[in-house]
């Protein structure tokens, strides 16, 4: 193939610069001017009609040529493609064993923090000790950081192959993928829940409930507080008994 | 159970009370005819007397009628309980403190002048209405124990200082075990806030002074001391320091209740930014007698103005979750809106109200809205009247 031929370039070179005072010297008092998009537009049509001309003229034979050089140069750009979407597949086959192998290793490590979870339940249910009720989460789950990688991997195979495949095999790829991330996610996000899980209401009432066993100074048993008298609640009282013997 | 909103939940289910949201008649499965049955005439009391039926202990003092009602509110707590006279026996403290330096001669002066204090981490706290002048007087702003309805997440010395107001407030039960209901507000509909931790702290409070504590739906405390004409159907709302609690009710069965996470400290902030004072003082501006309708110089204006705003606010915030529900009933007939609370009590509540309930395509029938008869203590007496109900 020939080296393209850069024409806005060419054109640049011919140019000369010529001072306004210049012309007039030279006695020109109107100029016509033809800017540079149309000097393009002039040449493209100029060369679309050359080539258009030559084309028709051509033999059979040089056609024949034209077309075989045209089909190797195709057919080499393809193999050139499909070396990359290769290498890039397994790429992202590799990345999917790995992270396989996080979410087997995840599932066990999840399996292990609930059978510490009920061990941990028993436990308090036996022991009348309010406290206890935050489940310690396995010191060796980091949720948020395995989280970050398959986010990270779902990210690179929603955007990097759409460039150099849009086949069916990389949709499954894609898929693949996310089904894997959403399982590790959900793991990672049910064990999230559980670790920051608030307290019951029940439990919430036992702790404050107890006790205080310092005594803290104040006046409050020595100073009246503000006091008032309204209307009597009978009647809405004595109303409301009626309505819930008449529900029952 | 026991518990009104277990009651009311387990009895709404079984009367299957399921309404469109668009109100279509077609899809209501209200039993009217079984509500119908349900005369006023014949369950209202015939007098304002006691209800003999709860049990009556003596004190030393006066006998009490056994059942305690608080109204746990952002900027007041209220306890009420019924004497053997049938009056409603009420103590109020404003749920506000301020730390001042601690001294023998301070200590000495503030319970000569009938000051509460309590002395936490080394810091004299001085409690209730006189935390609120002082901070008015210097110009600082009263520290909050709760913040948008419940407990503050901010005040470290909170928990304490709500135990010993409690105590003082409720004093201990006459009998042990004897129940007390107490407000908590509902899920709030504009905020992501849980109220789980609220319920349970006080819970666990009250159980720690002897009470069997029973939560009760502010919004739904106002519908049994303010509707019971009304068959205990139409929609309550407390206007309170840190929400707008709502509740509608059919029967004295709450259909839906919700609140919003804007009330009267939310005004209190916005004047304060406004006028460049403290949101304490912008209270205080607040209380002194302002009338909504006819508001005098630049600082009741600014009262006014937020005091639309959010009336407006919480109104299309009603309208909009009422047509978004799908367990909205369809009233046989139109129905009262009663406004209870601190936030409801200046002047012109009930007009601005009204004006901006006009404005919007309310998608229930209407017939009034008013005020409650003790607007500050109507949580309160509501509470008390679940806890009475339940004390046979």
């Amino acid at each position: 193939m020939s080296s393209a031929f850069d024409v806005p370039k060419a054109v640049d070179k011919r140019l000369s610069t010529m001072a306004v005072d210049e012309l007039a010297k030279r006695g020109m008092r109107t100029v016509k001017v033809l800017d540079k998009a149309s000097i393009m537009s002039l040449i493209d049509e100029a060369v679309e009609t050359v080539v258009a001309d030559r084309l028709a003229e051509l033999k059979a034979d040089d056609r024949e040529r034209l077309r075989e050089e045209a089909k190797t140069q195709f057919k080499k750009l393809v193999q050139e493609r499909n070396s990359r979407q290769k290498e890039q597949q397994e790429a992202y086959e590799e990345r999917i064993e790995n992270l396989r192998a996080q979410a087997v290793s995840l599932e066990e490590k999840l399996e292990e923090a609930e059978r510490q979870k009920d061990e941990i339940s028993t436990e308090v249910e036996e022991t009348p000790v309010v406290e206890t009720v935050e489940v310690p989460a396995s010191p060796s789950l980091d949720v948020d950081q395995i989280r970050d990688v398959v986010r990270e991997a779902v990210a690179e195979a929603k955007t990097e192959p759409a460039e150099v495949a849009s086949g069916s095999q990389m949709e499954d790829l894609k898929a693949s993928i996310d089904a894997l991330a959403n399982k590790v996610v959900q793991g990672a996000a049910a064990t999230s829940s559980k670790h920051v899980e608030p307290p019951s209401e029940d439990a919430l009432m036992a702790l404050f409930s107890r006790e205080g066993d310092e005594k803290v100074e104040n006046n409050l048993d020595q100073v009246e507080i503000k006091n008032a008298k309204a209307g009597g609640v009978a009647a809405n009282l004595a109303k409301l008994k009626n309505l819930q013997k008449e529900t029952e | 159970m026991g518990d009104f909103a277990d009651y009311a939940r387990k009895d709404f289910d079984k009367k299957n009370v399921v309404a469109s949201a668009n109100n279509e008649e077609a899809d209501v499965q209200f039993n009217v005819e079984d509500a119908k049955a349900f005369s006023a005439e014949e369950t209202v009391a015939t007098t304002a007397g006691t209800d003999t039926s709860a049990p009556v202990v003596t004190t030393s003092s006066t006998p009490v009628t056994l059942g305690r009602g608080l109204d746990v509110g952002t900027a007041n707590l209220v306890s009420s309980f019924q004497d053997n006279s049938g009056n409603v026996n009420l103590k109020i403290q404003r749920n506000a403190f301020i730390d001042i330096d601690c001294d023998d001669y301070t200590r000495n002066m503030l319970t000569r002048l009938g000051v509460q204090y309590v002395v936490v981490n080394g810091r004299m706290v001085v409690v209730g209405d006189p935390a609120f002048e002082l901070a008015n007087i210097f110009n600082r702003n009263t520290r909050r124990p709760m913040k948008e309805g419940m407990i503050s997440p901010d005040e470290a010395d909170a928990l304490p200082i709500e135990k010993m107001l409690l105590e003082t407030l409720l004093e201990k039960p006459k009998q042990p075990g004897e129940i007390c209901y107490y407000s908590v507000p509902a899920e709030p509909i504009d905020a992501d806030m849980n109220v789980v931790y609220h319920q349970g702290v006080f819970g666990g409070l009250l159980k720690g002074l002897g009470y069997e504590p029973k939560p009760l739906v502010e919004g739904h405390a106002v519908v049994f001391s303010e509707l019971a004409e009304d068959d205990f159907t139409g929609i309550g709302i407390s206007c309170g320091g840190g929400m707008f609690n709502v509740c509608v009710s059919y029967k004295s069965i709450p259909a839906l209740s919700f609140s919003t996470s804007r009330g009267g400290d939310w005004i209190d902030r916005n004047v304060a930014s406004v006028l460049g004072c403290s949101a304490s003082r912008a209270c205080g501006l607040k209380e002194k007698g302002i009338d909504l309708t006819n508001p005098q110089g630049r600082e009741e204006e600014a009262v006014e103005i937020y005091y639309r705003n959010l009336i407006s606010y919480t109104l299309k915030n009603i309208k909009e979750r009422f047509e978004s529900s799908s367990s909205m009933p369809s009233f046989p007939e139109p129905i009262s809106i009663v406004c209870a609370g601190g936030t409801s009590m200046i002047g012109g509540f009930t007009e601005v109200f009204q004006q901006e309930f006009e404005k919007i395509q309310f998608p229930i029938a209407v017939k009034e809205i008013r005020l409650a008869e003790d607007p500050l203590y109507s949580v309160s007496k509501g509470c008390l009247v679940a806890a009475l109900s339940e004390s046979v």
